[in-house]
C-alpha cells in the first residue's frame, strides 16, 4: 500500500514538473500549449545523446536538455504562436497540437521508435529502502528533489525580478500591461523558455528513471492538463497537489481497480471537474473577465 | 444556378466513376473519401457553424462503427436495422455527453471533447467481449444486394448525397441561421430570443448522428472494426480536413477530404512523414491561411476568369475571430 503511494507520488512529482510548464505558458500568454509534449521528448532525446554520444555527466546533460529546449521553446513561439495573438484559444490550440504531431513524428523520423533509457551514473543507482515497506530507487527521489527546485525558483523569480513583475502583469490584463508599456513579445519570449525549458528536464527526467520513446510526450501532456484543470488553471502550487493527486490516484486505480481502462479514470475525472467546477480544486471561484467576454 | 450547375457535375462524375473504377483501387478508394466527406462535412456543421470546436468526431463515428457492427456479428441483425439504431445509439451519447459540456467554453471545451474521444478509444480497446479490443470486431458481412464493391459505391454514394441533402436543407433553414447567430454571438442571439444551449445540442447530436452513419458504413465496408479506425488521431485528421478546405463552407470540407486523402495515399508507407506534414500544415493554416485553402482558390480562379460576384453574403469563419 505505502510502496503504492510511493510510486503514485513519484508519477505524480513528474506530472507535476511538467504541469508547472503548461501552467507558466498558459496563465501568462493564454495559450494551451499541448506542444510542450513534443518539447518534453525532444529534451529526452537531448539528455540520451549528451550521455551516450558526448559522454556528458547526467546532470550537464539534463541541464544541456533544459537550456536547449528554453531556446527551442522561443524558436516555436515566435513561428506558431506570436502571430496569433490576441486570436481565440481554439486557434492556438490548433496550433499547438500542429506543433505536437510535428515535434513527435520529427523525432520518431530522426531517432527511430525503439524505446530507451539513458544511463544513469553509479552515485544515482542505489536504492533507499525501508525492508517489506517501501522500495525506491535514488533517482526517483531525485524527480522530487528536483520538482521541489524547480517549484522554489520559478516562484522567486516571478516574485523577485522585473521580468517575473513583467509576466504577473501581462497574466493579469495583457492590455492593461502593453498600454503601461510592459514589452509583451519579451515576456512571451521569457515565458515559452521557463515552460519549454522546464518541459525538456522532465524529459530528461523520465529518460533516466523510465524508458523513452518518441510517442511519450502526448499522454504526459494531456495528464498534465488534467493536472493543470484539477489544481485551478493559473495556480502553480494548485499544479504541484493535482500533479501528486492524479499520480496517487492513477497509481491506486492500476493496483487495485483495472489496469485495462487504466486512463479512464483520468480523464473522467477531468470531464467531472470541467462539468461541475470550471475554475479547478483549487482555482479561484470568480470568473476572470477575459472568460466572461467570451461568454 | 452556377452552383446547382457544379453540384450536377460533381454528381455525374462521382456516378460514372466505377465505369473508370470498377472492382478496382480507385472504387475503394472513392468508398473511402466518401464516407469522410460526411464526417467532414458533419464536423463542418460544428466547427464552422456553430463555433464548437470538437476533437471527438472520430468517436462517434466509432460509436457508430462499433454498435452497427455488433449488433450484424453478435445479433444478426440485417444492415438497415443496424444502421438506424447506430445513428439513434450515437445520437443518444452524442445528447448525454454534450449537454453537460456545454457548460465549459473555449479550450476548456476543447480538453472535453479530447478527453471523451480518449476514453472512448480506450473502452473499445479494452471491453474485450462485446468490441472483440485489439483484435478488432471481425465478420462484419456486408448488406445483402451489396456484397460487390461497385454496388457498395452507389450505396454509399446515394447516402453520402441524401446526408449532404439533408445538412444543407438544415443550414439553410432558420435552424441553419440561428446556428450562425449562436456562432458569431451568444449573448445577442439569446437577446433575439435563441437559446444557445437548445441550438448547440441540436446540431452535436445532429452531426455526431451522422458520424455515427458513417461509422456504419465503414465497418460494414471493411466487414472489420478496430480501435484505431477511431482513435485520436483520426479526429485529428477530420479536424485537419476541414481547417484545410475551410470552415463554414460547403464545399471546403469535401475539398479538404480530397486533398488529404491523396497525400495519405502518396505517403501510406511513410506514416512518420504524413504526421509530420499534417503538423506543420495545421500551424501553417491556422498563422497564415485561417479560412483554408478553398475560398482563396476560388477567388483566385475567379478573377482570372473576370467573373465578379455581386452580393453573396459568405459566412464568416469561426475559427479565428480576433477577440482580444
Amino acid at each position: 500500500m505505502i510502496q503504492v503511494l510511493a510510486n503514485g507520488l513519484v508519477d505524480g512529482a513528474i506530472l507535476a514538473l511538467v504541469a508547472i510548464s503548461l501552467t507558466i505558458i498558459f496563465s501568462i500568454l493564454r495559450v494551451p500549449h499541448f506542444g510542450l509534449g513534443g518539447v518534453l521528448v525532444w529534451g529526452a532525446f537531448v539528455a540520451y545523446f549528451g550521455v551516450t554520444r558526448f559522454g556528458l555527466n547526467l546532470g550537464i546533460a539534463a541541464l544541456a536538455a533544459a537550456l536547449g529546449m528554453a531556446l527551442f521553446g522561443v524558436v516555436i513561439e515566435k513561428l506558431a504562436f506570436s502571430r496569433l495573438r490576441g486570436a481565440t484559444e481554439d486557434a492556438m490550440f490548433v496550433s499547438a497540437i500542429g506543433v505536437l504531431l510535428a515535434l513527435e513524428n520529427g523525432a520518431l523520423l530522426l531517432w527511430g521508435s525503439e524505446g530507451r533509457s539513458i544511463p544513469v551514473p553509479g552515485a544515482l543507482q542505489g536504492v533507499v529502502t525501508i525492508p517489506g515497506i517501501v522500495y525506491l530507487p535514488s533517482m526517483r527521489i531525485l524527480i522530487f528533489v528536483v520538482t521541489a527546485a524547480a517549484f522554489i525558483g520559478l516562484q522567486l523569480y516571478v516574485t523577485r525580478t522585473r521580468m517575473g513583475r513583467a509576466m504577473r502583469a501581462v497574466a493579469q490584463d495583457p492590455v492593461a500591461a502593453r498600454l503601461l508599456g510592459v514589452p509583451i513579445d519579451r515576456v512571451a519570449s521569457w515565458s515559452f523558455a521557463f515552460g519549454s525549458g522546464m518541459a525538456g528536464l522532465g524529459g530528461a527526467l523520465v529518460g533516466a528513471t523510465f524508458t523513452m520513446s518518441f510517442d511519450m510526450g502526448s499522454p504526459i501532456i494531456l495528464k498534465a492538463f488534467v493536472v493543470v484543470v484539477l489544481g485551478g488553471l493559473g495556480s502553480v502550487g494548485g499544479a504541484i497537489v493535482g500533479g501528486l493527486l492524479l499520480g496517487v490516484v492513477d497509481s491506486l486505480t492500476l493496483t487495485y481497480v483495472t489496469s485495462q481502462f487504466k486512463q479512464l479514470v483520468a480523464f473522467s475525472l477531468l470531464i467531472l471537474v470541467l462539468v461541475l467546477r470550471p475554475a479547478g480544486l483549487f482555482g479561484q471561484r470568480v470568473l476572470r473577465a477575459d472568460v466572461q467576454a467570451t461568454r | 444556378m452556377r452552383a446547382g450547375l457544379l453540384a450536377a457535375l460533381l454528381l455525374l462524375a462521382l456516378a460514372a466513376l466505377p465505369l473508370v473504377g470498377r472492382e478496382g483501387y480507385l472504387t475503394h478508394l472513392a468508398i473511402l473519401m466518401l464516407i469522410f466527406a460526411i464526417l467532414a462535412s458533419s464536423l463542418n456543421i460544428l466547427m464552422g457553424y456553430t463555433g464548437l470546436v470538437s476533437i471527438a468526431h472520430a468517436a462517434f463515428f466509432g460509436i457508430g462503427g462499433y454498435t452497427s457492427g455488433i449488433l450484424a456479428v453478435r445479433l444478426g441483425l440485417p444492415f438497415w436495422v443496424d444502421l438506424v439504431i447506430a445513428v439513434g445509439v450515437t445520437g443518444l451519447v452524442a445528447l448525454a455527453i454534450g449537454v453537460p459540456s456545454f457548460r465549459t467554453r473555449g479550450i476548456y471545451y476543447i480538453i472535453v471533447t479530447v478527453a471523451f474521444q480518449l476514453i472512448a478509444t480506450e473502452v473499445m480497446d479494452g471491453w474485450h467481449a462485446l468490441t472483440g479490443g485489439g483484435f478488432g470486431l471481425r465478420g462484419v458481412p456486408r448488406p445483402a444486394g451489396f456484397e460487390s464493391r461497385i454496388a457498395y459505391y452507389y450505396l454509399v454514394l446515394a447516402v453520402t448525397v441524401l446526408a449532404h441533402w439533408a445538412m444543407i436543407r438544415m443550414l439553410r433553414s432558420p435552424i441553419g441561421r440561428a446556428l450562425m447567430a449562436v456562432r458569431d454571438n451568444e449573448t445577442k442571439a439569446l437577446m433575439l430570443g435563441i437559446n444557445p444551449m437548445h441550438y448547440k445540442t441540436f446540431a452535436f447530436v445532429f452531426a455526431s448522428g451522422l458520424a455515427g452513419l458513417a461509422g456504419s458504413l465503414y465497418v460494414h465496408y471493411l466487414e472489420y472494426a478496430h480501435p484505431e479506425f477511431f482513435n485520436f488521431a483520426v479526429s485529428v485528421d477530420l479536424f485537419l480536413a476541414v481547417m484545410l478546405g475551410g470552415t463554414g463552407t460547403v464545399y471546403g470540407p469535401l475539398f479538404g477530404v480530397f486533398v488529404l486523402e491523396l497525400i495519405r495515399e502518396v505517403l501510406h508507407e511513410f506514416a512518420a512523414v504524413r504526421l509530420l506534414l499534417f503538423g506543420i500544415l495545421l500551424v501553417a493554416l491556422i498563422v497564415f491561411l485561417p479560412e483554408g485553402l478553398l475560398p482563396p482558390l476560388l477567388r483566385a480562379v475567379r478573377r482570372a476568369l473576370g467573373v465578379s460576384r455581386r452580393g453573396r453574403n459568405t459566412p464568416a469563419r469561426a475559427s479565428r475571430p480576433s477577440t482580444g
